[in-house]
């Protein structure tokens, strides 16, 4: 009963893990930015990696193939972050162009400083141009650019 | 019902390595082939996780293992070379 039950959350996990990294993958082949494919590889990407390595370990319980699976776990979860960052960085160093839907570009001081403020605290703070489609921490700026 | 559900996974991941490959030989920057690279790394270490869980061949987790470490390091090397390049 527990054996069959495992089975099917096994092939549950699996199947997800499979489905999250296929999108993944669409997103990195549809998206219009270098950023948003960024974006799309880090996060879909990890999380299916993810449930592909819990449904290993729900298969093959042992302390081996536990320790095995948890530090490949451990390190796509510390180093996908650290990638995307990098990329990030060196695509928003060359200048790579936005896509037109961006709604905000925090790294263009003539973009996005407010009146009341001056534009340096803004400028140092700058995170890579990521287009918030969404509310975020950044919200209070948004209203100033939409002319 | 499991080994049908392998079979089913290797297609999915198989099909998203296609789609990476598609914008790793299309993309317009060179930091869209970085994305793409970094996804085909991720990946393929999916496929074997999942080819571990479909044949229970527990040495293949070792491979995993140093294709997870290369291609994060490929990663930061690829846009290390990049940036040095584009401040040339």
């Amino acid at each position: 009963m527990i054996v069959l039950l495992l089975q099917w959350v096994t092939a549950l996990l699996l199947l997800l893990g499979a489905v999250l990294c296929l999108l993944a993958a669409v997103g990195v082949l549809r998206f219009p930015d270098t950023f948003l494919r960024m974006q799309a590889s880090a996060k879909a990407s990890t999380l299916g990696l993810a449930c592909l390595l819990a449904g290993t370990a729900l298969q093959f319980p042992e302390v081996s193939m536990i320790m095995r699976l948890g530090s490949i776990a451990a390190f796509i979860m510390l180093t996908a972050p650290l990638s995307a960052h990098v990329i990030a960085r060196v695509s928003l160093h060359r200048g790579t162009p936005l896509w037109e839907g961006t709604v905000l570009n925090e790294y263009e001081p003539t973009q996005c400083a407010p009146e009341d403020e001056p534009t340096s605290s803004s400028v140092h703070t700058a995170r890579p141009a990521s287009p918030n489609t969404t509310a975020s921490a950044s919200g209070a700026l948004e209203p100033s650019q939409t002319s | 019902m499991l080994s049908i559900v392998m079979q089913i996974v290797q297609v999915l991941l198989g099909a998203a390595l296609i789609l990476a490959f598609v914008r790793l030989s299309r993309g317009p920057s060179l930091q869209d082939r970085i994305v793409a690279m970094d996804l085909i790394a991720v990946l393929t270490v999916g496929m074997i996780v999942a080819a571990t869980a479909g044949t229970g061949q527990r040495g293949l987790l070792d491979a995993a293992i140093l294709i997870t470490l290369v291609g994060f390091l490929g990663t930061v090397a690829y846009a290390w070379y990049v940036q040095r390049e584009g401040q040339r």
